[in-house]
């Protein structure tokens, strides 16, 4: 740099017109001479900003900054309340029971409209995923309180161990009742089953009679008959209005088209009770319906029509291909 | 806010809110301790911090008022004891104050806040001026002349001492 140039820039830099490139070259300018002269201010003050630039807090500071996020109480506040929470923190075990007691909630209340889907974090740490037209609304003081929740539709929850304080999902006249696990649950008004596909956890589940549901299986509480009526392995497709990808490993046409159904939102129908019984192996990752029953029609050798109400699969001859 | 993505996007930014909370308040375990809650008070309400427009500036923004807070109290106890030691108490010993980095600190902290704010943000952690503005909450024009006020203040002062030496 000429000493016209660098007469230019300072008069620019003290104007604060200078850009962050220019800065830089007076800063790398001021930084390749030791300037002897104590007196340049110049020489002084960009000396002062290098030395700041790099000045970094201690490594031992930094893991307390990160204890924030783990869900431990900073290193400062360390107290009995943090082993419990390691504690609960440690439980897998889940336990979910039907809760038959209405609740005063105050309204914090999140809705999806139709094919609208959203995450929501939820302010004691667990993740909410609401799938079209769900209605959930949770109480004040989530965070350090009861933790209460209301649900119409469907959601995927990814609940925060707490085994002090157990989390409550009320579904119209009965609940479910978690202390950390994972869980899909679907509970439309139109419906008459609520079902629940847990995906990690031990869970208690019923109303009279309880059943214990591990990861990786289904219940289906029907509300006319107000019994469990099935228990099953779970569904890979509980979630895939969350995944946005359809699994059929061996499946029957049935369930298939049960599946196709919820994720589409269209009905699908099998017109030929005898092909209720073929099964149907594949994956479709962002699956269109087009698309899907293309590859259904192909592979199970079955014509389908796709109209204004819905879808309509006929063909019997499914196991000669 | 998930919390992963608090990780990736909150928890990088402790140490340039350390070293700004350093240049307010001129005091390392202060600072230290300020990042601290700070982080904190950010962490328990994550769940709204998705919908920040500029998350940097908005942190930035939280740890100056914080700073501020914690200055403004300061100088009630000092009024209440009367004495005119300054805060800046990184400088311990007489030798250190003929240093000339210790000098240009001491001379920075004697500059009133927005200008502090402003320079600090300009010239250690070398953001655009349209970032500072969102912190100091002024128009990008108004933290250029607030940031060339304090350049020029900083040169007088420091030529000043040495036509005096």
């Amino acid at each position: 740099m000429t000493e016209e140039e660098l007469e230019i820039l300072i008069d620019k830099y003290y104007n604060g017109d200078t850009t962050l490139d220019e800065e830089k070259r007076l800063s790398d300018h001021y930084d390749q001479f030791v300037a002897q002269e104590t007196g340049d201010a110049n020489y002084a003050l960009f000396a002062f900003f290098k030395s700041r630039q790099i000045d970094q807090p201690g490594p031992a500071f930094v893991s307390r900054i990160e204890a924030i996020t783990s869900g431990q109480v900073p290193v400062k506040q360390r107290n009995l309340a943090w082993i419990a929470r390691v504690a609960a923190a440690l439980t897998v075990v889940a336990a979910v029971v039907w809760w038959l007691l209405p609740l005063d909630m105050s309204p914090n209340e999140l809705a999806t409209g139709t094919g609208e889907r959203r995450s929501i974090d939820l302010p004691d740490g667990t993740v909410v995923w609401l799938n079209s037209n769900t209605n959930v609304e949770y109480d004040d003081g989530f965070e350090t309180g009861a933790r209460n929740m209301r649900l119409s539709g469907e959601a995927y929850f990814e609940v925060k161990p707490d085994h002090e304080r157990p989390f409550r999902i009320h579904t119209g006249k009965v609940a479910v009742e978690v202390l950390g696990t994972s869980f899909n649950l679907r509970s439309y008004p139109s419906e008459t089953d609520i079902v629940l596909n847990v995906t990690t956890g031990l869970v208690k589940f019923g109303s009279k009679e309880k059943v214990e549901v591990a990861g990786g299986n289904r219940a289906t509480y029907n509300i006319p008959a107000n019994a469990i009526r099935s228990l099953t392995p779970a569904n890979p497709n509980a979630t895939a209005w969350k995944t946005r990808r359809l699994v059929f490993e061996d499946a029957l046409l049935g369930d298939v088209a049960d599946d196709l159904a919820r994720y589409f939102d269209k009905s699908v129908v099998i017109e030929t009770p005898e092909a209720l019984n073929c099964h149907f192996t594949g994956s479709f990752e962002k699956p269109e319906l087009a698309e899907v029953l293309k590859v259904i029609g192909y592979t199970l050798n079955m014509e389908y029509d796709i109209r204004e109400g819905g879808v309509v699969l006929s063909g019997q001859n499914c196991s000669t291909k | 806010m998930r919390p992963e993505e608090f990780q990736n996007r909150v928890l990088p930014l402790h140490a340039g809110l350390y070293r700004f909370a350093r240049s307010l308040l001129n005091h390392r375990e202060e600072a230290e301790d300020c990042v601290q809650e700070v982080m904190t008070k950010l962490w328990s309400k994550k769940n709204t911090l998705s919908h920040v427009r500029d998350l940097k500036a908005y942190c930035f923004q939280i740890m100056r008022n914080h700073c501020l807070d914690i200055l403004r109290k300061k100088k009630m106890d000092l009024k209440d004891i009367d004495t005119g030691i300054p805060s800046d108490s990184d400088v311990h010993t007489e030798a250190e104050m003929t240093d000339k980095l210790a000098i240009v600190q001491r001379l920075i902290s004697r500059l009133p806040e927005p200008q502090r704010t402003v320079i600090h943000l300009r010239s250690i952690e070398a953001w655009e001026m349209n970032e500072i503005a969102e912190v100091t909450g002024t128009t990008v024009e108004h933290a250029r002349v607030i940031l060339s006020r304090a350049r020029l203040a900083l040169r007088q002062a420091y030529q000043t001492i040495y036509a005096n030496d």
